[in-house]
């Protein structure tokens, strides 16, 4: 793995206290690894309350593909990217720094879901576009609305309540 | 207690049974200075946000932590002494 060109400091590029995370930005965050990282890019975050993603799905995933149906990318993985990415939202400090390579990462766990639509299937190689909001909070849960989209059509629309902590 | 306090005591018990999914209890089986967490009527820390959602959404009252939550959230009757006072 090439290492981390921004030691220290998480990539800041919009102003106005909105970030953007690189992969590793975002593992030196989650304590997920592939395959089961499902954030493979931050492209706008603000901290505490809106973040958007991708994740890129090659259609090589392992364990994915099935003899009766070949390839089928779950539509319950975008729901764990839409957690993932509200984890790193609730996560991220708001100066966009953290103080090293080995600070505390989120630990966290979907406690209910509230409403999950499912929309279509995915069957080969796309991009799933993440956007999440954070819509309330009392700790130590966290109201999250998310929807993830392929190429504008709708994907998986989710309202789940998250619960988040960092690792000690 | 008012007629419209009684009326809020019924919409606010509909609303919990509502949100929270509770399909074999009516309003009326929900006792007015029972806990609603732990004993009483059972809830716990994940049906705390699901209410506070609820009564931001079908009240217009705001519960901004958990501080505020464990007092308004005592019982039924301190719930609605909360709402009605938030709506004063």
């Amino acid at each position: 793995m090439i290492g981390n060109p921004h030691p220290g400091d998480l990539r800041r590029a919009l102003g106005g206290g909105v970030l953007t995370l690189d992969v590793e930005d975002i593992r030196r965050l989650l304590p997920h690894e592939p395959p089961m990282l499902m954030v493979d890019k931050v492209l706008t975050l603000s901290p505490g309350r809106h973040g958007v993603g991708i994740k890129a799905v090659s259609g090589n995933e392992y364990g994915l593909h099935t003899l009766r149906h070949g390839f089928v990318f779950p539509s319950t993985l975008a729901l764990e990217g839409l957690a993932q990415l509200a984890a790193l939202v609730l996560i991220c400090p708001e100066n966009g720094v953290i103080p090293k390579d080995d600070a505390p990462r989120a630990r966290g766990s979907i406690a209910a879901i509230r409403s999950l639509e499912m929309h279509r299937e995915m069957t080969e190689a796309e991009i799933i576009h993440l956007d999440i909001n954070i819509a309330k909070r009392l700790d130590p849960y966290v109201r999250v609305e998310g929807e993830a989209s392929i190429g504008g059509d709708r994907y998986v629309n989710a309202v789940f309540d998250l619960a988040v902590s960092l690792e000690t | 207690m008012s007629a419209d306090g009684e009326a809020l005591k019924n919409d606010i018990k509909a609303m919990i049974l509502r949100r929270l999914r509770i399909e074999d209890l009516m309003p009326g089986d929900i006792e007015d200075d029972a806990p609603l967490f732990g004993e009483g009527l059972g809830l716990d820390s994940v049906d705390a946000l699901e209410l506070v959602v609820g009564l931001e959404q079908e009240f217009g009252v705001i519960i901004a932590d958990a501080e505020v939550g464990r007092t308004a959230f005592a019982s039924i009757n301190a719930l609605v002494t909360f709402v009605e006072e938030k709506r004063a």
